[in-house]
């Protein structure tokens, strides 16, 4: 879809010329109609970086608030270690890229806006190498360079609203309302993102994992461990909830992907580091 | 005074001791965790789709793991044959996928593979974990000072750099993958 910077002028003009024409004369065009129009046509201005962090604090604070972060520092220091590698193969090297392991039984992993990505002690303790992390962390980073968060957040709760004036209160925490921002934007992890968005993150991920030198398929080996997992099972129950099935997720990755990345298949998975770094949380 | 000496004394023997650890350590991975094969899974010689077929596994035949290379597993089938199998092909556990295992037989697995324990808290409950759920996210109080405590963990560019050396990550030019 084209970006909508260039389909602004095209639209503007249109919009002009559908109302010169419907006027009765020249002399006539209401600049009330347009004005109407053109603030509507905002709506599709992109959040500005500045704001999209804000938001993602805002999450971030909500999340880390439900569960707190494992205090094993080493362990914090490895996982960001990894996403920050990741991360300089992307387009947006320069977000300010934070990952943080969930002190949580539950299996589950999530990335607000701006980049904060967070995985949970339950899951990150089923992996069997570093490639699997990195194909986690490389999946939730997608959802971040995709803005899928923000897009849904947008389209929900606060439809409608214009980007400069998301921007204003999402950069205010004292805005009336911001806690209803970040609220929306927190409880779209627990309804899930549109389907197709989990999707082409799948898609997205194995190539940036390959991209960043791993085994490609560490995430396609995370998707097999979730797959065998009792769906009735607490610790799975708000994943579950929120992302399509994992056999799905896992029949389709490979099917989309073919061959294509197995000559990166011999690329390392570094198991010995990982089992290093997770032996207390083991 | 030779107290470098008894330090290195002790190092080197150390060092070793570590090293092949890690090995073992790598080797059993996946070892000791067991799957079931699906439809039309078939076992090859080489962990490419081109590769010579060994046989066919039958549905629901146990499959021993031994290790991931990308997309493939390397097996054990039922009846000696070894070979390799794409990852979609096998589901993980005792049961078939559609019929989930306990979460408590893969933790057990995976820690006796892992360290010969059932694991450091012992046996898993599979039920009863209070997870991470909706109503916990949606009634959180938030903490501004964790988010800023995550500051401490992030690594530089330079530190991410050497990171991946370490472990032979080396850049790649791929492309997306279009759906």
């Amino acid at each position: 879809m084209a970006s909508p910077v260039k389909i602004l002028p095209a639209l503007l003009c249109l919009a002009l010329s559908m109302m010169l024409t419907a006027s009765c004369s020249v002399n006539e065009i209401d600049f009330n109609r347009l004005g109407d129009i053109t603030s509507r046509l905002k709506a599709l201005r992109p959040v500005s970086r500045n704001s999209e962090v804000e938001i993602g604090k805002g999450v971030a604070a909500n999340i880390l608030g439900a569960a707190p972060l494992v205090p094993d520092s080493e362990l914090q220091a490895y996982v960001n270690k990894v996403g920050k590698w990741l991360a300089l193969h992307t387009d947006q090297p320069d977000l300010p890229w934070r990952f943080g392991v969930l002190d949580t039984d539950s299996v589950n992993a999530f990335a607000t806006p701006g980049g904060y990505v967070f995985i949970t002690r339950g899951l990150l303790s089923r992996m069997h190498d570093e490639s699997e992390l990195a194909g986690v962390l490389a999946h939730e980073i997608s959802h971040v360079l995709e803005r899928h968060a923000l897009n849904t957040l947008r389209k929900g709760a606060l439809m409608g609203l214009a980007g400069n004036a998301l921007s204003q209160i999402a950069d205010d925490r004292g805005h009336p309302e911001y806690s209803r921002l970040v609220g929306a934007g927190t409880e779209i992890y627990t309804r899930g993102l549109d389907k197709k968005d989990e999707f082409a993150a799948d898609r997205m991920g194995v190539v940036i994992a390959a991209r960043a030198g791993y085994d490609p398929f560490g995430m396609a080996a995370v998707l097999q461990t979730l797959a065998a997992i009792n769906p009735q099972d607490d610790a799975v129950a708000l994943m579950f909830k929120t992302h399509p099935d994992p056999g799905r997720r896992l029949d389709l990755l490979l099917e989309t992907a073919g061959d294509r990345l197995d000559k990166h298949a011999v690329q390392p998975r570094a198991a010995d580091r990982f089992a290093q770094a997770v032996q207390t949380i083991k | 005074m030779n107290r470098v000496g008894t330090k290195t004394r002790f190092t080197l023997p150390l060092l070793w001791v570590v090293a092949i650890m890690c090995l073992g350590l790598s080797l059993w991975v996946w070892a000791g965790e067991a799957g079931l094969a699906r439809t039309g899974a078939v076992l090859r010689d080489a962990p490419y789709s081109d590769a010579k077929m060994v046989i066919e596994l039958a549905v629901d035949s146990r499959v021993e793991l031994l290790e991931r290379r990308g997309a493939w597993l390397k097996v054990n089938a039922e009846g000696g044959a070894s070979g390799w199998v794409r990852l979609h092909q096998v589901s993980l556990g005792d049961a078939p996928r559609g019929k989930k295992s306990s979460l408590k037989g893969l933790g057990m697995l995976w820690n006796l593979g892992q360290t010969g324990r059932s694991g450091a808290s012992g046996i898993v409950a599979t039920t009863g974990i209070r997870g991470l759920s909706a109503e916990d996210l949606k009634e959180a109080k938030p903490d501004h000072a964790a988010v800023e405590s995550m500051e401490t963990f992030q690594a530089s560019d330079t530190a991410a750099r050497r990171f991946a050396a370490q472990a032979n990550l080396r850049a790649q030019n791929v492309a997306f993958i279009d759906d």
